[in-house]
């Protein structure tokens, strides 16, 4: 850090303590790494930019959720690139310090949760990344997403449901 | 009540009142026809966890480059100067010259309030993981530069604790024998000079919504943070 906290340093410090919640939900959003860390790049950059948009106080992961949420509405980017990026590949996940035979294992299971949160709908998957992922409580949600807590609600359940079924859980 | 599924997801979620969490619970302990959807949705959470736990490990450098350096809205900047500026001319009436000496002494230290670790992640520096590791906040220590707010488990059993240094709030949580930052949050709003006076009041919304959203169960009292303390905060 440096030798004086400024107003600056402060506000570039809770964006890099959000980063690494920021990008589950970007890479749950996207569905591959490439296409997730692209978002939040792009996410952080815009939040920077348009900082005079964020009232200090609130809370910050809500914000950077929000733009990040909207990046991906409005641009689907990661629609051009649907070949999902196998993680562990790309980050050296404890799965490749398995023996093969497990490792198999969990690349398969890995697969298996990505492709299936694929098939939800946007709407679905954004409301189970928040909730079920992220931990948010339904009514923080409910208003990062601009929905009322009761579509909130049926949404995470049908999106459950559909999970469920597809991971044979 | 009826149960159904929209119920038992608010409760697996614990999103339900407490009287009605209690409720359900003995409800399904006399529905036995439940617990296989129970037993599903529990399985869910644990494989979406261990599936998105696998991609904090490492925050790439490019991203951490964005946050540090990406350029900061002008119009912002503009304000935040101003800010500062009227801070300082209010500080000095107010007799807080001390607290702002300490303020910056504080944050002069080479590894005082944050660093980042080897994965990029905000973990605590050395006088705040001090402060962490060892003030309770039952014993009091008003004099301290940095005061401790509440301690408590979260819901995957590590032990967290909300702090207040300067003119920042945070909440950290004890892992990997570090304390890793949660959320941090600016306390200074509105009132630039009362900066150094909300040791142990009330914490800003974003560590107050941080706090509710991962804990498990009701903060520690007395003995329960001294106990936490005695076990160097090494959780469930």
């Amino acid at each position: 850090m440096s030798a004086k906290m400024t107003s600056s340093d402060q506000i570039r410090a809770q964006v890099l303590v959000e980063l690494p919640r920021l990008r589950r939900f970007a890479i749950a959003l996207t569905g591959s790494v490439a296409d997730g860390d692209d978002l939040v790049q792009d996410t952080v950059e815009r939040a920077l930019r348009n900082l005079h948009r964020w009232e200090p106080g609130t809370q910050m992961d809500c914000w950077l959720f929000r733009i990040a949420r909207n990046r991906f509405i409005d641009g689907k980017r990661a629609a051009k690139r649907q070949n999902l990026v196998p993680m562990e590949a790309a980050e050296g996940l404890a799965a490749t310090a398995l023996d093969g035979a497990r490792a198999a294992e969990a690349r398969m299971e890995l697969h298996a949760v990505d492709a299936a949160l694929q098939t939800l709908p946007d709407e679905q998957r954004e409301a189970l990344a928040l909730v079920l992922i992220e931990g948010l409580p339904y009514r923080q949600a409910a208003d990062l997403l601009g929905i009322p807590i009761g579509t909130l609600t049926s949404r995470i359940g049908r999106a459950r449901q559909s999970l469920a079924l597809a991971l044979g859980v | 009540m009826h149960l159904d599924k929209d119920i038992l997801n608010r409760f697996i979620d614990g999103e339900l009142a407490p009287a009605e969490m209690v409720q359900v619970a003995q409800q399904l302990a006399s529905e036995p026809g439940w617990s296989a959807y129970l037993r599903s949705q529990e399985k869910l959470k644990t494989v979406l966890a261990e599936r998105f736990r696998q991609v904090e490990t490492t925050v790439p450098q490019r991203l951490i480059d964005a946050a540090k350096k990406a350029p900061l809205s002008p119009w912002w900047t503009a304000q935040m100067r101003l800010r500062e500026i009227l801070a300082m001319r209010w500080l000095i009436p107010a007799g807080s010259l001390l607290a702002a000496s300490l303020f910056v002494l504080w944050f002069a230290a080479p590894s005082g309030l944050l660093m980042e670790d080897a994965s990029g992640h905000m973990i605590a520096g050395a006088r705040l993981a001090e402060t962490l590791n060892t003030q309770l906040a039952s014993a009091g220590n008003p004099s301290a530069t940095t005061q401790i707010g509440i301690s408590f488990r979260d819901r995957t059993g590590h032990d967290c604790r909300t702090f207040v240094s300067g003119s920042n709030a945070g909440l950290a949580c004890h892992q990997d024998d570090a304390w890793q930052i949660q959320v941090l949050a600016s306390t200074a709003r509105e009132d630039p000079g009362a900066a150094y006076q909300m040791a142990g009041a009330a914490m800003p919304p974003a560590v107050r919504d941080r706090v509710q959203a991962i804990i498990a169960g009701s903060p520690f009292d007395a003995a329960a943070e001294r106990a936490a303390r005695d076990r160097h905060w090494s959780g469930q």
